[in-house]
């Protein structure tokens, strides 16, 4: 006789794909998950409440430490967020460093991010080659700012290091090589048959779920929904891009399916989107100064003047960043509510996720590409309390050998 | 979409419990042609439920950052930043932030996740952060603290 046995999984606080620490507690039919849910704040660092003793430029560096990766899109939307509040301008040479800055960092990200999944799925020779090409546009950025990661090249109203002549030369060079490995590294991950059957009908999120669930990045676009800050909502250099547009499946032809493939469609291609964004802004970079209040004190004084409100926006790899600043009468903001792209996406999870084999769940994941990371164990309690750990090799070499099956299947 | 449509709406359906509205408007780019636009909506909190349903007659709302809060004598201010009008026309984008008063010794509102279901965590946050009560959440469970913080309510001044 058939039966079905349904049993608890947990994973985490620490889990097997990322180094930040969250709990899923799954319910498992067999090999399938049944039901998910998500236990977060294992790594609630208190920013928002620190930052009210931390003054307006202290928190900027403050801010930068939300997220390595995407470094410099906390404090874009924390910046654009005080300067809607009290009205400073940003220069528009300011504005187009600012998006080149933010572009580079959105190329290292998604190449970042392909790593991992590829790591996620047993295909380690790609993960070992997006990382290997990732170096570029970091030892561009370690050269432009003077680190890999955490710029501080954020100011209020502008930036703090103007981009040189003799940079220029230096990003155009690193676009002109990632254009040479694009053609190569989008077929090995777009259409390499076992990445396909690995990941195409896996972790859907249908356009609806993506509407109701506030999904955004690359995870709503992948659904379909054309929702990118950069293009919705005017900041930046952006407004000044008339040809610019949110990248989803169609843009290859394909209908949105939302699952695993599409997201990696949506950032091969934001790679080239870009290296077009970051030539556009080298192109036509403005003459002028880069910030509009020299010096950090004036800054200062200038804001503990302000009563108000403003919000910040901006377009991270991961999706939208958005911070809502309150200023009264202090050198410190009184609040600061943030919002990361995974704050959105996480609860995208559990659509995605009901119906997963096992093996697919670390892909799953981590295609959102989430800010929460690496584990390494999971214990399983089955319905007569006995409690089963497995370590974090395991749960990877059931996606490794999953991979080995499906490569048979493709040789064949 | 244009805000002044919005305000028209709250206006005729809310009537006094719709108590004040401020648009503004930045010019952005080089040629400062596109504008990006911020709605500040203050309503009453016995309406707030209507008055997201009659914003989603507009577009489905997409949730922003979680809830700011500005404390007063008698009562907190809790902010609600949605966008509206995304993923339709270029940067036609629509920032609606819904500013509702909640007294002091009464700490309540209702939820809104039947409206828009990704709400959930950021009302989750808003129970734990500033112990404000949402009433018929599907979920009221912490998000983000232990429950050994009892009733310490990390946000509130």
């Amino acid at each position: 006789m058939d039966k079905t046995i349904t049993y608890p999984l947990q994973i985490g606080p620490t889990h097997p794909a990322f180094k930040e620490p969250v709990r899923f507690s799954f319910k498992v039919e067999g090999e399938r998950v049944a039901g998910v849910d998500i236990d977060l704040g294992y790594t609630h660092r208190a920013i928002e409440v620190i930052s009210k003793e931390r003054n307006f430029i202290q928190t900027i560096y403050l801010l930068e430490r939300i997220c390595g990766i995407c470094s410099v899109s906390h404090p874009m939307a924390y910046c654009m967020a005080v300067e809607d509040a009290s009205g400073i301008e940003v220069p528009p040479r300011a504005r187009y460093i600012r998006t080149i800055i933010g572009e580079l960092e959105r190329m290292h990200s998604h190449l970042l991010w392909a790593g991992v999944a590829a790591h996620e799925i047993g295909f380690d020779t790609l993960f070992l080659y997006t990382w290997n090409i990732r170096e570029k546009v970091l030892d561009c950025l370690e050269q432009f700012t003077g680190n890999r990661v955490n710029y501080a090249m954020l100011t209020i109203g502008g930036v703090r290091r103007d981009l040189t002549d003799d940079l220029i030369p230096v990003i155009e060079q690193t676009l002109e090589y990632y254009l040479e490995v694009y053609q190569r590294t989008s077929e090995i991950l777009l259409d390499d048959q076992s990445i396909r059957y690995r990941c195409e009908g896996t972790g859907i999120l249908t356009y609806d779920q993506a509407v109701a669930l506030c999904a955004v990045g690359p995870t709503a676009r992948a659904s379909g929904l054309a929702k990118d800050v950069r293009v919705d909502y005017p900041m930046l250099a952006y407004p000044d891009m008339d040809w610019l547009k949110p990248i989803t499946p169609l843009d290859i032809g394909k209908e949105p399916a939302g699952d695993v493939y599409d997201r990696m469609v949506v950032r091969v291609l934001e790679l080239k989107q870009s290296v077009d964004i970051i030539r556009f802004c080298l192109d036509n970079l403005p003459e002028g100064p880069i910030a509009s209040i020299n010096g950090s004190i004036k800054i200062i004084n200038k804001l503990k003047k302000v009563q108000g409100e403003g919000i910040g926006r901006y377009e991270a790899p991961r999706g939208e960043v958005a911070h809502y600043d309150i200023l009264d009468m202090s050198e410190c903001p009184v609040q600061m509510k943030v919002k990361a792209p995974t704050y959105s996406n996480a609860f995208a999870w559990v659509p995605m996720l009901q119906g997963s084999e096992i093996a697919d769940i670390p892909i799953v994941i981590a295609s959102i590409d989430p800010c929460i990371a690496c584990a390494d164990r999971m214990t399983i309690l089955r319905d007569d309390g006995a409690t089963e750990t497995l370590n974090a090799e395991y749960l990877h070499s059931l996606s490794v050998n999953k991979m080995k099956e499906v490569k048979s299947r493709c040789s064949g | 979409m244009h805000p002044d449509d919005i305000v028209a709406r709250f206006s005729s359906e809310l009537k006094g419990h719709f108590t004040a509205s401020r648009i503004q408007e930045t010019a952005e780019g080089l040629d400062g042609s596109k504008k990006r636009v911020r709605l500040w909506l203050s309503i009453d909190r016995d309406v707030f439920h209507r008055a997201v349903s009659l914003l989603k007659e507009f577009g489905p709302p997409h949730i922003c950052t979680p809830m700011a809060s500005k404390e007063y004598g008698d009562t907190i201010e809790l902010i609600y930043p949605f966008t509206m009008n995304y993923a339709a026309e270029p940067f036609g984008e629509l920032v609606v932030i819904l500013v509702v008063d909640i007294p002091r010794d009464d700490l309540r509102i209702r939820s809104v996740c039947d409206l828009v279901p990704g709400i959930l965590y950021m009302e989750r946050e808003t129970m734990e952060m500033l112990g404000i009560i949402i009433e018929d959440i599907p979920d009221p469970r912490r998000l983000f603290t232990p429950d050994s913080l009892g009733d310490t309510y990390p946000m509130r001044d």
